[in-house]
């Protein structure tokens, strides 16, 4: 098929050089609903105290050729948990090429953040003031984790594919929906992985976006294959994130935009999930679990 | 019993009566006891009897063309006493049922004579009447009655019957008359884009609409990306459109029927028709097997730039020593049809039609070095297009029930086939080599068998019913793959090796009925109920669909006419919105994926103006549920399970359209306006919220011209406006941090906040035709001159955000800006086209 596309993508550029001048012309881009909005990326995790939180803004589709990174200054960022503010501390002066964040949020030593519920709100004179909310449930019970080596065999094209796998149970005994991104890690890296489970979707990091609301038990048994090698330096770990429903929205509608890059004129357009009221990006939560296999 | 001809025995019974009772009365004026009540009684029953059940005949038979024998469709046929008529059905039978008596019989078509023919009716009979288009006169009486069912007196509304003779002296895009760009010229109906042949019907999506080929249906109707149509004028009988209101005996598709009938064959002498055109030639062959008995109409049509271009493509790859190859693409259609009368009350036909597209290269290189010879070879094969055949068998069971049972196969195939060859030789023996080779097929493949009856029991009903079954075939795509590695002269690694969706099985079965009947002289309705059936897997679906038409007939001869349908669409067609491409898919509804539904209603009037103007307005609205769709990301492209790329949500559209027609006379033509809104609502697309469907278009406007100036003089022109597609732009750009744990990095994002937020520039375009003819009767001749796009006008296929670098001569440097690039595939396209008959 991807042949098919080199065919057209060939054909349409042979009749569209050929004729450049007479079958185009440059139209100026109309006003499609442009505002200028703050745009936030701030994921809070309940194994640090640090937070680096960026807030940039966006521009213009119709009049920005190659927009660069840029950060918003003066813009004062606010949390509330359970009724405590904490406000950031802005960054200036930082280089936007080489650090991505402008804004540091520091915890007090031993500050617990499971199980709360966190609001954001950042103002700057310029721009609309945005507004998130986010939240980590109860982290669940992960049961019978196992480690088999060489799970599975299988042959393409000629080549025996041999598989590990990691099974376990999720199980978080509460009736609120939970979402999980489950990956193996190799070393600190991620591991390269298949599941079988249709209602795991993949994502870019090669981990696994679960909702347990789509499995009618309390704890779905999960199962995760990845390359069996025989290098005695590995390390692997199956990390297991539980994150906001947020994170996971977000996820959900990256991985679609992600892939409608790939097609160009004959994707879908994607509209990217977003919880900051009045701008762009995402405030999101997330809880990680790690167990060594 | 119409109440005409019940109000006229009741008369026919009082004046009898009345001159009984005078009579009697006069000799019995004194004894006028119980016997005489009883013999009253007696002799007022007989009456009654006798006045209801006047003796009623049947009158049924084939209307027929004189030149050819062909079968007119919707033929009018009327008793001229009563005005009681009725209209041939698809194959030309009639049947009218009328007092005897004597009656002038009325026979009309349009282009054709007018006849009366003078009968006196004792008894049941078949009379087959055959009609000239010619304008000399017969020897029946002519008489000025109108030459058609008045658009009036139809029931049926949302219903164009296209003219094909009209038709074929439109402008052609490059000579090429093309059925399906017509009918986007008709009210309610628009194109796709620039040049495509696809067409979408009030607010429905292209896969909504049922393309039937002589009762088969037609997947893939286009050929070259959609810029040509699969039908071939030249072996076209008859064309009819239907939006909305739709008879029982239609289902399947929630937006429109086209109902392509093929020509049956001159069953009195053998003739011909080409055309020799710029990019394709045509020829037309049909004739008497068996002198009006049986015949067959053959014809076929290719497209020849390869042809023409070959010796400069071989030239061109013979540049390079050792090397060969060549390159092209062409389509062709081949239809062909016999039918054979084998008795007055039976009939057969078999009809055939083959197209295909397709584009090819073949590339060899061949180097030899002593006794050393390297030669490399590729192999693309790309082609798509449909088989359709049918079998069918008329029998008139009595002179008022006619059947037509079919048999009928259709398949739609895409397949690509590609190989890379490397061969290495010593001596001519082979040493070393690599064959690779890939492809994919994909395609639906269609077996169906169908029932129907037409029961004409009075001149005030028409009753159809019968019953269907298809089996479906899905192949939703497969993938192939071999590779052969030679070394040493030896065999070291083969594969053989297939990956693909499951191809999916599935029963489609449908039952019908429905009446069009006169209730009263004004009031007429076509009430109909159709039942269907769809079983894939283990999942089934039933659908029962009411359908009803009313028409009311002011005495002003102005009627207003509602409909009421609903509709269900068991299948779908998995494609782009922004370019449909030939291995675009129809697949199943499945357990995942629920069968498109619609319920449409639509009112409106039409009236017949002096000089044959017919004019018709209409208002539609159309809601639409489990409308199928890409999700956001997706991409026909994607190689994932189909169902995981698709959507379903809600689909609405409303509008109105205007439609002034002119079939005879020296200036003929039509105008059509349609005023229309469609929408579409996802739960995972737009955030939730309705948005404009691509193709919805404000204002639409079409004006078709054709007129006669002579014998051998014709000029046509059409021009055609139409508010540009929907699009989806981003409306603004950020930044996404991708955070790995160890830091992150900006990945920018084109945030689209809304769909269909940027409209292309209106669509328009003018095509203008002259046809000059000469020639004597055995052998005419016809030159053909025109324009596509005669102003030369820059019409958007697609625009593209681009990047526009300017060179600022004060700072010096280059300065970059974002700007939309539309391409336009068409300007102005001059055509000339040689056509002969004989």
């Amino acid at each position: 098929m991807k042949f098919n596309t080199i065919y057209i993508v060939l054909a349409i550029l042979l009749i569209g050089s050929s004729c450049q001048d007479y079958l185009t012309k440059t139209i100026e881009f109309e006003d499609v609903g442009f505002e200028p909005q703050m745009v936030v990326n701030f994921k809070i995790t309940d194994s640090i105290e640090v937070f680096n939180i960026s807030i940039s803004k966006n521009v213009n589709y119709a009049n920005n050729a190659n927009p660069e990174y840029q950060f918003v200054e003066g813009a004062v960022v606010k949390l509330f948990i359970d009724g405590e503010t904490f406000t950031a501390e802005e960054q200036t002066g930082v280089d936007p090429t080489i650090n991505v964040y402008n804004h540091i949020l520091t915890l007090p030593d031993g500050f617990s953040l499971t199980n709360k519920q966190y609001e954001l709100e950042v103002t700057h004179p310029d721009y609309p003031t945005v507004r998130s909310s986010t939240y980590i449930p109860l982290s669940p019970t992960i049961e019978d984790i196992e480690f088999e080596k060489e799970a599975r065999t299988s042959t393409e094209f000629g080549y025996v594919n041999v598989q590990d796998a990691v099974r376990f149970r999720i199980n978080d005994n509460t009736e609120e929906t939970n979402y999980y991104v489950l990956q193996v890690l190799n070393n600190g890296f991620f591991l390269s992985s298949e599941m079988d489970d249709p209602l795991a979707e993949p994502t870019f990091l090669s981990g696994f976006l679960i909702s347990d609301a789509d499995y009618p038990v309390d704890d779905p048994e999960f199962t995760i294959y990845f390359q069996s090698f025989e290098d005695t330096e590995m390390e692997l770990v199956l990390q297991i994130k539980n994150i906001s429903e947020s994170e996971y929205l977000f996820l959900q509608s990256y991985e679609q935009y992600r892939s409608s890059q790939n097609f160009g004129f004959f994707a879908e357009p994607v509209t990217l999930f977003s919880n900051i009221e009045g701008g762009l990006g995402i405030f999101s939560a997330e809880q990680v679990q790690e167990f060594e296999l | 019993m119409s109440v005409k001809t019940y109000r006229s025995s009741l008369l026919f019974f009082f004046s009898e009566f009345s001159t009984y009772f005078r009579f009697s009365s006069r000799y019995r004026t004194n004894n006028y006891d119980m016997t005489n009540k009883c013999l009253l009684s007696v002799l007022f029953l007989c009456m009654v009897h006798i006045a209801f059940s006047q003796e009623k005949y049947t009158i049924s038979g084939y209307i027929t063309d004189k030149n050819t024998g062909e079968g007119l469709i919707a033929a009018n046929v009327a008793d001229l006493r009563t005005g009681k008529g009725t209209v041939t059905n698809t194959y030309g039978f009639y049947s009218l049922t009328v007092p005897g008596d004597s009656l002038f019989l009325g026979v009309s078509y349009v282009g054709y004579q007018t006849q009366v023919i003078p009968l006196f009716l004792r008894e049941d009979m078949t009379l087959d009447i055959t009609m000239s288009d010619e304008t000399a006169l017969q020897t029946v009486e002519i008489v000025a009655t109108k030459s058609e069912e008045l658009i009036e007196e139809k029931t049926q509304m949302s219903s164009i019957k296209v003219p094909v003779a009209q038709l074929k002296k439109l402008p052609a895009f490059l000579g090429e008359v093309d059925i399906l760009k017509a009918i986007q010229l008709l009210p309610g109906v628009q194109s796709g884009g620039e040049g495509q042949s696809g067409f979408y019907v009030r607010g429905g999506s292209q896969d909504q609409n049922l393309i039937l080929l002589d009762g088969t249906p037609v997947y893939n109707a286009s050929h070259l990306f959609g810029f040509f149509s699969v039908f071939n004028a030249d072996a076209i009988k008859d064309v009819t459109l239907i939006k909305g209101g739709f008879p029982a005996r239609y289902g399947g598709r929630l937006s429109s029927v086209l109902d392509i009938s093929m020509k049956e064959g001159n069953m009195k002498k053998f003739q011909g028709s080409g055309t020799i055109g710029l990019v394709a030639s045509k020829l037309t062959l049909e004739g008497p097997i068996w002198k009006d008995k049986a015949a067959f109409i053959i014809s076929g049509r290719r497209t020849y730039i390869d042809v023409l271009a070959r010796p400069l493509i071989a030239y061109s790859f013979a540049q390079q020593e050792g090397s060969t190859g060549t390159l092209g693409y062409y389509f062709y259609d081949l239809n062909a049809k016999m039918n054979w009368k084998i008795s007055s009350k039976d009939r057969i036909y078999l009809s055939a039609y083959s197209g295909d597209d397709q584009f090819y290269t073949r590339f060899t290189d061949e180097q030899e070095r002593g006794g050393e010879k390297v030669s490399e070879g590729v192999q693309v094969g790309l082609g798509w297009g449909n088989l359709t055949s049918t079998l069918r068998w008329n029998h008139l069971w009595t002179d008022k029930l006619f059947s037509n049972t079919a048999i009928t196969y259709s398949r739609y195939r895409f397949l690509t086939e590609n190989s890379f060859t490397s061969e290495e030789f010593v001596n001519d023996v082979l040493e070393n080599g690599t064959n690779v080779g890939f492809g994919y097929v994909s395609g639906i493949n269609d077996v169906s068998a169908k029932i129907d009856f037409d029961y004409i029991p009075v001149p005030n009903h028409f009753i159809r019913f019968g019953a269907n079954t298809t089996r479906h075939v899905f192949i939703p795509g497969e993938n192939f793959f071999n590779f052969e590695l030679i070394s040493e002269g030896e065999e070291v690694f083969k594969l053989d090796s297939i990956i693909g969706q499951d191809t999916t099985y599935a029963w489609e079965n449908y039952v019908y009925i429905e009446d069009d009947f006169e209730i009263t002289s004004r009031l007429k309705a076509n009430i109909g109920l159709h039942y269907s059936n769809f079983l894939v897997d283990k999942q089934q679906y039933h659908s029962i669909q009411p359908r009803i038409s009313l028409r009311y007939l002011f005495g002003n001869k102005l009627s207003v006419k509602a409909s009421f349908a609903t509709m269900q669409q068991n299948i779908q067609f998995l494609t782009n919105e922004n370019l449909g491409l030939p291995w675009d898919q129809w697949l199943p509804s499945t357990d995942a994926i629920s069968p498109q539904t619609s319920w449409q209603i639509a009112a409106g009037a039409a009236k017949t103006f002096k000089g044959g103007y017919e004019v018709s307005i209409e208002g539609y609205y159309k809601k639409m549920n489990n409308v199928s769709a890409y999700k956001e990301g997706a991409s026909n492209f994607d190689g994932v399970d189909w169902q995981e790329q698709i959507t379903q949500g809600e689909g609405l559209s409303y509008g109105a359209e205007l439609f002034v027609q002119k079939k005879v006379g020296k200036l003929s033509g039509w105008i059509g306006y349609t005023l229309s809104w469609s929408w579409r609502r996802f739960d995972d697309k737009n955030f939730g919220e309705w948005y404009p469907f691509t193709f919805d278009r404000r204002h639409d406007i079409s004006i078709v011209g054709v007129y006669e100036l002579s014998d051998r003089w014709n000029f046509s022109a059409t021009w055609v406006y139409g508010t540009g597609n929907s699009y989806t732009f981003p409306t603004s750009l950020s930044y996404y941090i991708q955070d790995f744990g160890f830091g992150g990095f900006p990945t920018p994002i084109n945030n689209v906040t809304e769909r269909s937020n940027y409209r292309l520039a209106p669509y328009h375009r003018a095509d203008i035709n002259a046809d000059y003819s000469w020639g004597k009767k055995r052998w005419k001749n016809k030159i053909s001159v025109g324009a596509y796009n005669a102003y030369n006008r820059k019409n958007p296929f697609f625009v593209n955000p681009e990047t526009e670098f300017t060179f600022n001569e004060e700072t010096g440097e280059f300065e970059s800006r974002q700007v939309l690039r539309q391409y336009s595939l068409f300007r102005l396209i001059p055509a000339i086209s040689y056509s002969f008959t004989f």
